[in-house]
């Protein structure tokens, strides 16, 4: 049968991948691609979507610190495609997944309840998702003239955990073996002073990520992002 | 007379096979298509957007901020295309659409020792009232403040205090009253604003039935800035709760909920109070005292 004959299962009228669209995945598939899981491996399959998150997560992991422009169509590979369809991506709904967040929420909730109950687990697995949630629904209220979708915006959210992720698993793997011997009074200032210096670096790099991804400027944006990762950042120090 | 005019098929689909099924419904437009539930994509706003502001009969702070004020709509003017449901999410974003200034502005008022009492002149009619500006951004946001500055701010002072003054953790009892109260505040504060403020519309609206359930869940929410210096001051208090006698940071925390009491009460008078209507904001004020008092014996 050739593959002419095999009917595309997803049909994507948008250039996928990239927060924002202005990703460089979708720039090999075309603006319309036709692509199928059918005709293809497993392996290719998951590699595309691995190279997909990782595309995405290479826009929040690289911290944006004064520099809100730098991730644009250009930078990313799509100044060749042309302005058309660069004015059509922008307004194209995000392409999001919710992997990368699901894999995020895993990892925080075994770091941070590594030496107590599953109870913990649980708790700290769905309130990590009702906060994504909490994020996503500010985000559509303020800024629903972007026309991003709710799971859009509950995946970047999600993304933008990863900074609170690397601290909590320097706060609660990293630093505990470093300072295996916290009965000395000093050493657990020290380890303490440093907890709160890494949750601080890392609250900013979320912060400022999340704005930058969301294109969030104002006062009225950017507290209640700040206020829930910061509340999300707490439970590592506290724990 | 028959209508034997044939118009042009969209596609080969397009056939009539005379039984129901799917093919009955080419023609129609696809509701998931709706431009109500999705032109944010293209450049027109959805039509919770069409006029989702009004300029505001606000007197005060016009000159001095420069900034006019404005009122959400909640019913659009007459004419205007139909408005979203309240059972769609972009129904409630005209309660968040607006500018930091304007958020300042209602917040300073919040906490402003002088109010204009302008809507209890026995001889206003409700119409003359003045219509603040109606957002639901401070009730959830002030709100959370308020619950997490506890969270927070104690969560800090035991870090502080017990990791890095004395060199010790913290012990487990006080970890397990920090999560406690994160807890207790949730469904304290955010059941007064709602269940609470939505009473007070029930009430409101017998001698006003233009006040909206957005103003006063708005109001409700704005009484509540006052709590969060309130509550730092509180956390404070409490870190030194064992160092001193016992009495004194009790009467302290007492003094400082009555504090805001007294301050929120201010506010919700100047904001709620109706012609006609004293025995209503005097239940309102009654059923703030409550909430103050469940929050000292929950909460602080």
């Amino acid at each position: 049968m050739s593959d002419d004959m095999i009917e595309p299962d997803v049909v994507e009228s948008r250039v996928g991948g990239g927060f924002g669209g202005s990703s460089s995945a979708g720039v090999d598939a075309g603006y319309t691609s036709n692509r199928g899981t059918l005709d293809e491996s497993v392996y290719e399959t998951f590699k595309r979507d691995v190279l997909d998150i990782n595309t995405r997560l290479k826009q929040v992991v690289y911290p944006h610190f004064g520099c809100p422009q730098r991730c644009t169509a250009a930078d990313t590979g799509r100044a060749d495609v042309g302005d058309q369809r660069a004015d059509v991506g922008d307004q194209r709904e995000i392409h999001c997944d919710l992997w990368a967040p699901l894999t995020f929420i895993l990892v925080y909730a075994a770091s941070l309840s590594r030496s107590n109950t599953n109870a913990l687990f649980s708790t700290v697995f769905v309130s990590l998702w009702f906060v994504l949630l909490v994020m996503a629904v500010h985000l559509r209220l303020t800024k629903i003239r972007d026309g991003n979708s709710l799971l859009s915006y509950i995946s970047i959210s999600g993304y933008c955990l990863f900074p609170l992720v690397v601290n909590n698993l320097v706060s609660q793997v990293i630093l505990p073996l470093l300072f295996h011997n916290l009965e000395s009074h000093l050493l657990y200032r020290i380890y303490t002073a440093l907890r709160l210096v890494i949750l601080g670096g890392s609250l900013l790099w979320s912060i400022s990520a999340v704005s930058f991804v969301t294109k969030s400027t104002t006062f009225i944006q950017v507290y209640p992002l700040a206020l829930c990762l910061f509340g999300v950042g707490w439970l590592s120090i506290l724990s | 007379m028959v209508d034997t005019k044939v118009t042009p098929s969209r596609d080969s689909f397009e056939i009539d096979d005379g039984l129901e099924g799917v093919d009955d419904f080419v023609n129609e437009s696809n509701p998931f298509e709706n431009p109500f539930h999705d032109t944010i994509a293209n450049d027109e706003p959805p039509p919770a957007y069409q006029e989702p502001l009004q300029p505001s009969a606000r007197i005060s702070d016009a000159s001095t901020s420069g900034d006019a004020g404005t009122v959400p709509s909640p019913t659009p003017a007459a004419g205007t295309e139909p408005q979203l449901g309240p059972g769609l999410l972009n129904y409630y974003s005209r309660y968040f659409q607006l500018s930091t200034q304007d958020f300042k502005t209602n917040l300073h008022e919040s906490v402003a020792f002088k109010l204009k009492k302008e809507n209890d002149d026995e001889e206003s009619s409700p119409s003359t009232i003045s219509r603040e500006p109606t957002d639901l951004y401070g009730a959830i946001w002030i709100t959370a403040t308020v619950i997490m500055s506890k969270f927070l701010i104690l969560g800090l002072l035991y870090l502080l205090r017990q990791g890095i003054i004395n060199g010790v953790e913290i012990p487990e009892r006080q970890m397990e009253s920090l999560y406690l109260s994160l807890v207790h505040g949730i469904w304290i504060f955010y059941s007064y604003i709602f269940v609470i403020g939505g009473a007070s519309y029930k009430l409101l609206n017998k001698v006003d039935d233009q006040i909206t359930l957005a103003e006063t869940i708005s109001t409700f929410g704005y009484s509540l800035t006052i709590w969060i210096p309130i509550s730092i001051i509180i956390e404070v208090v409490e870190l030194f709760q064992h160092d001193i006698i016992r009495i004194i940071p009790l009467l302290l925390k007492v003094f400082f909920v009555a504090c805001a009491f007294a301050k929120s009460s201010i506010y919700l008078y100047s904001k709620l109070s109706r012609p006609n209507g004293s025995k209503y904001v005097n239940a309102i004020i009654v059923a703030n005292g409550v909430f103050c008092l469940l929050v000292k014996i929950f909460y602080f």
